[in-house]
């Protein structure tokens, strides 16, 4: 049987959740039965993969002094600001269901959710705080967690809706804001808070950009892809939003596809959009989309090599396995 | 004086926030000048008076596109609220990262977070930013004073 990330990697799950549940708990300005709490709990307890506290955990292991604590509170502390992100990110995509339960706002209301979500991330600036033993510390771990740069990503995918004269340079920028920049602050924070030298450091950043960007690539290519049924959502469904990912650049490379993709705009009946996004599911614009995403996870390869002097080199190959042979 | 010091403090801010977002500063004198009238008080460059005031707007914002969101209608109207408001909260930390204002960031990072546990209760509490804001010029005057006597 085929193991999972976590047991992979060797970080027990619960610990992590128990940890990013702490943030809440022991926030003594919030009372454990108000609904702050509860939906922030309820969003912990409703599941999900760790990714980015586990990579944390990991960049840690490159360094000569994990402060276990500190790592794992730092680890806590990104998938606090993830989860974050997710709660206005449903609320922006009108999403109605979120790890198979119903989504934040849609159980709260759109205003008490957005302040949840505000909450969280305020939450970790105070905690960093108190965590970063030093001034300097304090100021990379911040700096690192921002997500101007994630925002940045969503303000350049709402220019470009419906705008089918996207680069496949604007679509990387994008990805690399959106997606890739987070995972490689993990794995680089990580690393740094356990005192790894800079170069080290900075080859983690460029892994995790690079998985990062490979992961974007196989989310994009399994929204068309995979059944409705796993989807939880139909196939193609971010094309029938406007957003021009990048099987879609490619299928516009295909003189023939080309017009009837561009001929797709909000008001395109859904039966419409079907026959389209069957064209492009049997175009070879998935199988081009496929060998972008593997030379990613090559050149990601390529850094695992010039680490392979770190036992922790091995969990590199673990995170590459997984987003090379991620299927959901 | 006072309007001269939200203009160019505006000026910072709308140079800083990247054009990317499309984000425009339209923030009413009246939201500010009390805050800009507190900073006058206090002796400090003009440089950092701006920045300070630059800080405070970018959270008045964050705060004012985020409690539009339930009046906003679904599709981008909501969508850049929700944006607008998670960028400057964001970027006002970067801002205070940036402009070495870490004491500040670090004073106001409980404050914004009761702001929005009392919102997430329905209540509204914002006037604890200007508060939290005068309390921090306050006691950074008196330790300045303090080491000028020592």
């Amino acid at each position: 049987m085929k193991l999972k990330l976590d047991e992979a990697l060797d970080i027990p799950l619960r610990s992590v959740d128990r940890e990013i549940e702490n943030i809440v708990k022991h926030d003594k300005d919030v009372p454990r039965s108000s609904t702050l709490a509860k939906s922030i709990i309820d969003l912990v307890r409703s599941g999900g993969k760790r990714v980015r506290p586990l990579m944390v955990i990991v960049g840690s292991r490159f360094g000569p002094s994990p402060d276990e604590r500190k790592i794992w509170r730092l680890a806590a502390a990104a998938e606090f600001i993830h989860a974050a992100s997710l709660i206005h990110d449903d609320i922006i995509d009108d999403s109605p269901v979120r790890r198979g339960q119903k989504a934040l706002h849609v159980k709260i209301g759109i205003n008490e959710a957005l302040h949840v979500g505000n909450y969280m991330s305020a939450r970790v600036i105070e905690l960093i705080s108190v965590y970063s033993a030093d001034r300097e510390r304090y100021v990379y771990d911040l700096s690192s967690l921002a997500t101007t740069q994630l925002c940045l990503g969503e303000y350049q995918q709402l220019v470009h809706l419906y705008d089918y004269n996207v680069t496949v340079e604007e679509y990387l920028e994008k990805s690399r804001n959106k997606t890739a920049q987070l995972m490689a602050t993990c794995l680089r924070i990580g690393a740094q808070a356990a005192g790894a030298n800079e170069e080290t450091a900075d080859l983690l950043y460029s892994f995790g950009e690079k998985l990062g960007m490979a992961f974007q690539i196989r989310d994009d290519i399994l929204d068309f892809t995979q059944s409705a049924e796993k989807l939880g959502k139909p196939a193609g469904s971010d094309l029938r939003k406007g957003q021009v990912t990048l099987p879609v650049l490619y299928a516009l490379q295909d003189e023939e596809l080309a017009p009837s993709i561009r001929a797709i705009s909000a008001d395109t009946p859904a039966e419409v959009t079907d026959l389209v996004i069957a064209a492009i599911q049997h175009s070879d614009a998935l199988q081009k989309s496929e060998c972008l995403s593997a030379q990613y996870l090559d050149e990601a390869r390529d850094i695992i090599n010039r680490l392979s002097h770190y036992p922790a080199h091995r969990d590199l190959l673990v995170l590459l396995q997984y987003f090379g042979g991620r299927e959901s | 004086m006072t309007h001269e010091l939200i203009q160019d403090a505006c000026h910072l801010l709308q140079g800083e926030i990247s054009p990317d977002t499309g984000i425009q500063l339209n923030i009413s004198n009246e939201d500010v000048l009390p805050f800009a009238k507190l900073l006058e008080k206090y002796e400090m460059t003009a440089v950092r008076r701006q920045r300070l005031l630059s800080i405070y707007i970018a959270i008045k914002l964050a705060l004012s596109r985020h409690s539009a969101c339930d009046a906003a209608s679904n599709g981008e109207a909501l969508t850049r609220l929700v944006l607008d408001g998670d960028y400057l909260y964001s970027f006002y930390v970067q801002l205070c990262l940036g402009w070495q204002e870490i004491d500040l960031l670090v004073h106001l990072a409980p404050v914004i977070k009761q702001i929005q546990i009392k919102r997430a209760g329905g209540k509204f509490e914002d006037e604890r930013l200007f508060k939290g804001m005068e309390l921090y010029l306050r006691l950074e005057s008196n330790r300045a004073r303090q080491s000028q006597a020592i």
